[in-house]
């Protein structure tokens, strides 16, 4: 493992993993807590359309994904805040129309043609230094935004109405959340692609809930877990040949699983621990 | 207490959602140091009602003053105390950090941690309840009604005049619910309580006055015997009548409450 560190695009790599890791503990406690995994991954997909709005009216690459889904972002919010119950639909709507008019215009704009699996699975291998620096300087704006309100973040995941009659403006919290999510996921999609970004989002927050006490605890067990399994996945990938993306999902959903199994065992031993006393 | 005050104060109030009234001319007035039982049939308003006094919801028409203020401007006397919190199973706070939240207040920002005051206070709150061993368990572990007494903790940490709580004992075995009603008349000495309950034992034994909400609010002012208590019950709907039967039969068997009597 140590010598393949000498080529930079696998420094880089590593380092992408670890940042992609930090930013997705973070900003995927506060999703799992919230349980807005879906809406994220209508965010995440229907910023393909900003994508090919870019592209056809030759606006730079960020400026397209990043607006076009932060305003889906908002609309999905509102959404969900007005009418809760029909939330999923309109998520799911947006979703696949976000998506498909991406495609269309991509198709209108005249030669060229952005491929759609390097979207959805990223390459974490080729990650440049500039999107290195553009990560890491995400990553703290999140961790500021995140420390600041982080009572008042907490406090509206456990019981919106609570935190309401306590003064705390949970609507605009609301909006500043789906905002982050929205900035981060686009953002993070472009260098380690879709699929990574929301397996990091949700799999190790989903392990971390189980085993640990408070938000803070849980956001720093995500992030531990990411690493492990960004490390781990491209040290997969580069000993067996694979795809470095998949890999590092892979790992990821194993341990998941293992985490549901240990779970059932610890449950059977506390019943029968039960019984016998 | 002291001389009371009016702690809610409603007039002439409406309540319509998406075309439907909900509430109708409600004129309703709660002192500080009552104890007051909101009952009524389910789809009765009771909730609603409840989310105007905290504020969550604005009235159509009318006027509804919490210790003379419009609620929801901040600033609240209100403890509240919710049926259930709904969300995962997993929630990642202690029974401590629940209550904790009762102390932050939105122009205390840049905080992980609380400071001594706000851990003394929450501890103290968690040991009126009976609850200070649970305070580093997991509040996903704990049972219904150990999670009611921790939400309740929470609400008092906010030293609020006035404790609201819906539906408290839904979760709650019969033997907790006597254990927990005794539990509210002692924090009656010092705060106004208002509790939905459809629960019409507890509310005859524990409760100072009774509320009967269906779309209008009967107010009966002091509950001394079973008649008052009946009409209470009758004033709620006509349609209730069979339910309300089987419970007039199951009171009668109860000694512990008077006897109807005809003036």
């Amino acid at each position: 493992m140590i010598e393949v560190l000498q080529f930079e695009f696998m420094r880089n790599a590593l380092y992408a993993g670890i940042l992609t890791s930090i930013i997705c503990g973070i900003i995927g406690t506060l999703i799992v807590v919230n349980r807005l995994v879906f809406l994220a991954g209508g965010i995440a997909h229907s910023a393909y359309g900003g994508i090919g709005l870019a592209f056809f009216f030759g606006l730079p690459y960020m400026v397209g994904a990043i607006g076009f889904s932060f305003v889906v972002a908002m609309i999905m919010a509102g959404v969900s805040l007005k009418a809760k119950e029909r939330a999923d639909t309109i998520v799911g709507v947006l979703w696949a129309v976000g998506m498909a008019s991406g495609i269309l215009l991509l198709d209108l704009t005249p030669g060229y043609n952005v491929d759609l699996m390097s979207y959805l699975f990223g390459s974490i291998l080729s990650v440049p230094r500039s999107d290195l620096v553009t990560m890491a300087a995400i990553g703290v704006a999140i961790l500021l935004l995140v420390s600041y309100f982080f009572r008042d973040l907490l406090a509206m995941s456990y019981d919106e109405e609570f935190a309401q009659i306590r003064g705390m403006p949970v609507k605009r919290l609301y909006y500043m959340l789906i905002g982050m999510v929205a900035v981060t996921v686009v953002m993070v999609v472009q260098v380690v692609g879709l699929i990574l970004v929301i397996a990091l989002l949700t799999i190790p927050p989903s392990i971390s809930e189980k085993y640990t006490k408070s938000l803070a605890k849980m956001m720093l067990c995500s992030c531990f877990l990411g690493m492990v399994f960004t490390t781990g996945g491209l040290w997969l990938s580069y000993r067996y040949d694979m795809t470095s993306g998949a890999a590092i999902i892979f790992l990821a959903g194993v341990v998941f699983f293992l985490s549901l199994i240990l779970d059932r065992i610890i449950l059977l031993f506390k019943k029968d621990f039960a019984v016998s006393v | 207490m002291g001389e009371t005050h009016p702690m809610i104060e409603m007039a002439d109030l409406f309540f319509s959602y998406s075309g439907q009234e909900v509430l109708s001319a409600i004129n309703f007035t709660v002192h500080s140091g009552d104890f007051v039982a909101i009952i009524g049939p389910n789809g009765g308003g009771k909730t609603t009602l409840v989310k105007l006094i905290l504020g969550l919801l604005k009235p159509s028409s009318g006027t509804l003053r919490v210790n003379g203020k419009t609620p929801g401007k901040g600033g609240s006397v209100i403890g509240y105390v919710p049926q259930q919190i709904k969300h995962n199973d997993n929630f990642p706070a202690s029974a401590l950090d629940v209550v904790l939240m009762g102390r932050h207040s939105p122009n205390k920002r840049w905080a992980f941690f609380h400071g001594g005051d706000d851990r003394t206070a929450a501890l103290q709150a968690l040991e009126k309840m009976g609850m200070e061993k649970y305070a580093e368990r997991k509040i996903t572990d704990l049972s219904g009604g150990q999670r009611q007494r921790v939400l309740i903790a929470r609400a008092l940490v906010t030293e609020p005049d006035l404790l609201v709580l819906d539906e408290p004992t839904a979760s709650i075995d019969t033997k907790g619910q006597a254990v927990f009603f005794n539990l509210l008349k002692t924090l009656n000495k010092n705060l106004t309580i208002l509790v939905v309950s459809h629960d019409i034992l507890v509310v005859s034994s524990y409760a100072k006055s009774i509320a009967c909400v269906n779309k209008r609010l009967h107010y009966h002012d002091v509950v001394r015997s079973t008649t008052d208590l009946m009409n209470a019950f009758y004033s709620c709907s006509v349609e209730e009548v069979c339910p309300v039967e089987t419970v007039v039969r199951g009171l009668n068997k109860n000694t512990f409450l008077d006897i109807p009597r005809h003036d």
